[in-house]
């Protein structure tokens, strides 16, 4: 699944040189090849809450091979063996698949730590050793993968480090990757300098953008419905379709995020990346196959296509939440959060409409709305269509009847919804509105550390179509700068009640179309 | 909730389940397949392994529970739902007596709608599961050579009856040894293996398809060998070593847990949990993917060789004897003699005895003086089996049938004795609604059902006690005839034969395996015209050309023939 051709680097390229990989036996599980991982912020909260216990899940599943390492990069004064219990104690607090000794005693032999600052190259050099070491010993055959847990003005001191003492240079045959986490800047000027620091050091395609909402499973399962079926494809365009509507709505508030939250907001928190990513796949043409170069090009596509309204004032709106009981419980207003400011214009709703200039789109808005504090947590994408041209009954038959809509909900409770006109039983006739509903049987959950287990996996296996490349981030950017610029110049964001979904103007934005929001 | 229905029908059930649904809103999940269950033993550990899967896949589960014994036939059903069947729901069927004879009309009421259809025998697995009725309308076939006796032997009869959509449990089991040795042939510097060694006992299905798997794919000879003595008992691979030109790459299982793999350039051994895979985990991984594992296909036929002669099932056996007559007559009395005392024998050391009959004039002639030989020799006819080696299929009342020739003398007065109806095993007509195909696979089944799991073997447990057949002027017996094609076909128990060079055309025929699994063997001949098949069926095991020299007993095989018929054979 990758582009390049040299040097191999990936699942195909393995399969080829393992005979006992066949392509055919499916059941084999895919396990990353030998490597190890140096993490740097591995005191950090994702490190402790999420990234140990995937990995540690991920030996459970039995998906890491034996000879696994992972090296541990921090200030403090620490001991391999004071490593290892600090990574017993998050496993064991965190691990989703339980904690077993016999697994931990497999990850503890490849765990190593470097002490040492950023600025520091002579504990760059004793990390070179460290895994130079590794690769002797337990057989990670050159293969390392870094994973920047740090903040992002603390990446070009590492990315130079990295790049002084050779470590981000494979050697023949093996691989250097590189993982960041979003957010990939905050506008397309910081998107750009923020690459350009990761990209002097390691090739495009080591980096490995994590964007862990947007998992596997959601991905593939937009794809499987909308191209392994006959029945939707002919649907899916201006000619049936009405509008399209994508919510990604949490009903907690920011918690323990101010310090991120504010000044970013939710269009850049969650929109440029999340929601303009469901958009893509929601209405990107078929692409020619699932490689990642063919799927980005086809995501690129459609991003390039979207046009934004013209009065950004009349088809946007943005929102903050104000305090009161939600669902029983008495809830602080943003402005009070701990840490936040208490004249921050940061909003915590933010809802826009988004037009695609293509063959398939023209004149179906895309409405996108996402925030906190909202009625309850769900994830959705739904096609509403038109209504039918005749009704061959009486009005008052149909009274009941509104659009048909399909609607992939994301999460939680991933499925699909098919909303259509049936009869009342025993009626004369009367045709209302019924839902036919699928359901995965797996549950799917945002924040589940599973997605950040097959993103792992995933980075190991050098898959990458999960991934964002540069282009698409940058891409989404162009289409939110000049919302998020209107705003901070014209629109301070309206109060909304907690529990609710949203504030007025979010309501008044659609109804200016003569349409309104589905309620989830 | 659990709803327990007694002398029921599947629509009944089918209903009851529709009005669960609206009265409890229970089922609304949609259901991604059907999973049919069939159960000889306990069936409590098979159903917590389907209600665990289910979570992954929401599941019809259908139990059959069958008492083919039993005096009365009737259904009894169990439906359970909600908090008593996981993310699925269940229903558990308990036939007796002759429901067992129509499986698929058992549980074609309860079929989702166009899902697929999975079948799992947690322990008897069928000779061949593709010719099974459930098996032939299944995607997917689950088999567990290990849970049945003679594991070995149960996977070289799955290999013979191999299908597209097959799997077995000892090779699921496999999945994560498999995927960490694949795993450590990729430790650099990678090279091929020049020496594969498997440790674990050859009796052990999982060890075989283990080594077998090596073999087929880095195409060298992978080496079972025996555990090392101070070794704890583990069932399954103790351990896989790969000799490469760096170094050894061994792992070994070490406990319940865990396994220690040993590097060229690390011999400190490094850990790697694998803890024993439970069967929840085996076939929730089996009900993942319904598209034929061709992999396991392959590995299957590495394993064991295919038996291209069709004569190894009849090596290895006593001689046959000649048993001379003056004239026919004669020889249908001796015969029937014969006959009368090895199933009196029989009858002495097992509950019921299995006599396969046959048609010809010596057959018919023989079934007539069974009778009173049977009586004579004291033979409790109740507990009698009747079988045929081969019927034509033609209409039912035809003269052609080799049932319609013994009916008067020989059913009608072992009927009178006390011989129940339900033991006589009639191969089917036309006029049951069924294909040619469909009715040998019909058939072969009545028989692995009333057999058991042990009997079609090369060698060991008979399953028939006497077998009687004809032999055709050009050497055939049963319908398996001289260089015809359908001769080699060993897949299933019984099998459809066409383009018969004897009229009529369509024939259904026991299969090789089948036909040397009796204890006796008795082969009726008369008339100068068979002099020379004789003769010929005298020499060398040479099924192709003479099928009648291809078919032993276990204990014997005698040759009942007047002076006309042995008149050729040398003295």
């Amino acid at each position: 699944m990758t582009d390049t051709s040299t040097p191999p680097a990936g699942a195909d390229a393995e399969d080829r040189l393992n005979p006992l990989r066949d392509p055919r036996d499916r059941r084999l599980p895919l396990i990353a090849g030998p490597s190890s991982m140096v993490m740097f912020g591995v005191t950090g909260d994702l490190a402790r809450k999420k990234l140990l216990p995937a990995i540690y899940d991920l030996t459970h599943r039995g998906l890491l091979p034996p000879s696994f390492g992972l090296v541990g990069f921090g200030r403090r004064d620490w001991s391999d063996d004071d490593f290892a219990d600090y990574v017993r104690t998050s496993v064991s607090e965190h691990s989703r698949t339980g904690f077993s000794e016999s697994v931990f005693e497999q990850l503890r032999g490849g765990l190593r730590f470097v002490t040492g600052t950023f600025d520091d190259s002579a504990a760059f050099e004793k990390l070179t050793e460290v895994v130079g070491e590794l690769d002797r010993t337990r057989g990670t055959g050159g293969n390392h993968a870094f994973y920047l847990s740090i903040p992002p003005d603390a990446f070009p001191k590492v990315c130079g480090q990295l790049a002084e003492s050779g470590l981000n240079t494979p050697r023949d045959g093996s691989w250097r990757r590189v993982v960041i986490e979003k957010p990939f800047g905050h506008d397309l000027a910081s998107a750009r300098e923020l690459n350009d620091v990761v990209e002097k050091v390691f090739r495009p395609e080591d980096v490995f953008r994590i964007d862990h909402y947007l998992g596997k499973e959601t991905v593939q399962n937009i794809l499987a419905l909308r191209f392994a079926n006959q029945l939707y494809e002919p649907v899916w365009n201006a000619g049936y379709v009405d509008h399209v509507q994508i919510t990604m709505a949490e009903d907690i508030g920011i918690g323990s995020r101010a310090g991120y939250y504010d000044g970013i907001g939710t269009a850049r928190d969650v929109i440029q990346n999340h929601l303009l990513q469901l958009l893509a796949l929601t209405a990107m043409e078929e692409p020619v196959s699932f490689r990642a170069s063919d799927l980005r090009a086809e995501k690129e596509k459609v991003l390039s296509a979207i046009e934004l309204p013209e009065d950004l004032g009349e088809h946007t709106a943005r929102g903050q939440y104000v305090g009161g009981w939600q669902g029983g419980e008495e809830v602080r207003p943003y402005m009070e959060e701990d840490g936040i400011p208490a004249d921050s214009t940061t909003e915590t709703f933010a809802a826009m409409r988004l037009d695609i200039a293509t063959r398939r789109w023209a004149g179906v808005p895309f409405y996108l709305r996402a925030g906190k504090r909202l009625g309850r947590r769900v994830t959705e994408i739904a096609l509403v269509f038109k209504r039918a041209p005749f009704l061959p009954f009486r009005s008052t038959d149909t009274a009941d009847l509104g659009q048909n809509a399909i609607v992939i909900r994301v999460q939680p409770d991933e499925g699909v919804t098919i909303r259509f006109g049936s009869k009342v039983p025993g009626t004369q006739m009367e045709v209302r509105d019924v839902t036919m509903d699928f359901a995965y049987g797996m549950n799917f959950t945002e924040e589940s550390p599973e997605a950040y287990e097959r993103l792992i996996l995933d980075m190991l296996l050098g898959d990458p179509p999960l991934f964002p490349r540069q282009k698409e981030v940058e891409l989404s950017w162009k289409i939110l700068d000049p919302i998020t610029d209107y705003w901070a110049e014209h629109m301070k964001p309206a109060p909304y009640r907690p529990g609710t979904w949203g504030p007025d103007t979010a309501h008044e934005m659609l109804a200016r179309d003569g349409r309104t929001w589905r309620r989830p | 909730m659990i709803t327990t229905l007694t002398d029921t029908t599947a629509s009944a059930i089918d209903k009851t389940m529709i009005e669960m649904r609206e009265t409890f809103g229970a089922n609304t999940i949609g259901r991604v397949l059907t999973l049919i269950i069939i159960a000889t033993g306990d069936i409590e550990e098979p159903l917590g392994a389907a209600i665990s899967a289910s979570h992954e896949h929401p599941a019809r589960v259908l139990v059959v529970h069958a008492d083919p014994d039993a005096e009365t036939s009737g259904l009894d059903a169990e439906i359970r739902v909600g908090r008593d069947a996981g993310a699925g729901e269940i229903v558990i069927l308990r036939a007796r007596g002759d429901i067992m004879a129509s499986l698929d009309t058992l549980v074609m009421a309860l079929l989702l709608p166009d899902a697929p259809i999975v079948t799992w025998w947690p322990e008897s697995a069928p000779s061949s599961p593709i010719h099974d009725v459930l098996g032939s309308m299944s995607q997917r076939r689950i088999t567990d050579s290990a849970a049945c006796s003679g594991p070995i032997a149960t996977l070289k009869r799955l290999r013979r009856g191999y299908s597209h959509g097959d799997s077995d449990l000892a090779w699921s089991r496999l999945t994560r040894w498999r995927g960490l040795v694949a795993s450590s042939y990729e430790v650099p510097p990678v090279s091929v293996p020049t020496k594969i060694e498997v440790a674990g006992s050859e009796e052990n299905p999982s060890v075989v398809l283990m080594a077998a798997w090596l073999s087929r794919s880095l195409g060298v000879d992978a080496q079972i060998v025996d555990p090392s003595q101070d070794a704890p008992d583990y069932a399954g691979v103790h351990g896989v070593r790969l000799t490469r030109e760096d170094g050894t790459i061994d792992l070994t299982r070490v406990s319940d847990e865990a396994i220690v793999l040993t590097l060229p350039t690390d011999d400190s051994g490094q850990h790697v949990t694998m803890p024993r895979r439970t069967l929840n985990e085996l076939l929730a991984e089996e009900l993942r993917r319904l598209d034929p594992d061709e992999v396991y296909g392959e590995v299957l036929a590495t394993a064991f060789s295919g038996i291209d002669d069709m004569g190894t099932y009849a090596s290895g056996k006593p001689a046959p004897t000649d048993s001379i007559s003056a004239d026919a007559e004669a020889v249908a009395a001796d015969a029937a003699e014969a006959t009368a005392a090895q199933l009196a024998t029989a009858l002495k050391a097992r509950s019921s005895a299995h006599l396969v009959v046959t048609g010809g004039t010596v057959g018919t002639a023989t079934a007539k003086a069974l009778p009173a030989a049977l009586s004579a020799a004291g033979v409790d006819v109740s507990r009698l089996h009747i079988w045929w080696g081969d019927e034509r299929f033609v209409d039912p009342d035809s003269s052609d049938r080799n049932e319609v020739g013994v009916r008067d003398p020989l059913l009608e007065p072992l009927q009178e004795a006390g011989l129940p109806a339900r033991n006589i095993h009639v191969m089917p007509s036309p006029a049951d609604g069924m294909s040619l195909d469909d009715a040998a696979a019909w058939y072969g089944q009545q028989l692995d059902l009333s057999g058991g799991d042990e009997p079609f073997r090369t060698r060991g447990r008979a399953f028939f006690d006497v077998l009687l057949l004809g032999v055709g002027p050009d050497g055939h017996i049963a319908s398996l005839f001289p260089e015809h094609s359908d001769q080699r076909s060993v897949s299933a128990s019984a099998i459809a034969v066409t383009n018969s060079p004897k009229p009529p055309p369509e024939r259904i025929s026991l299969t090789w395996p089948v036909l040397n699994s009796a204890r006796h063997v008795a082969l009726l001949v008369a008339g100068e015209e068979k002099a020379e098949a004789v003769a010929a069926a005298h020499g060398e095991i040479n099924p192709w050309p003479v099928p009648a020299s291809a078919v032993r007993g276990l204990e014997s095989t005698t040759w009942f023939l007047d002076t006309a018929a042995a008149s050729r054979l040398d003295d």
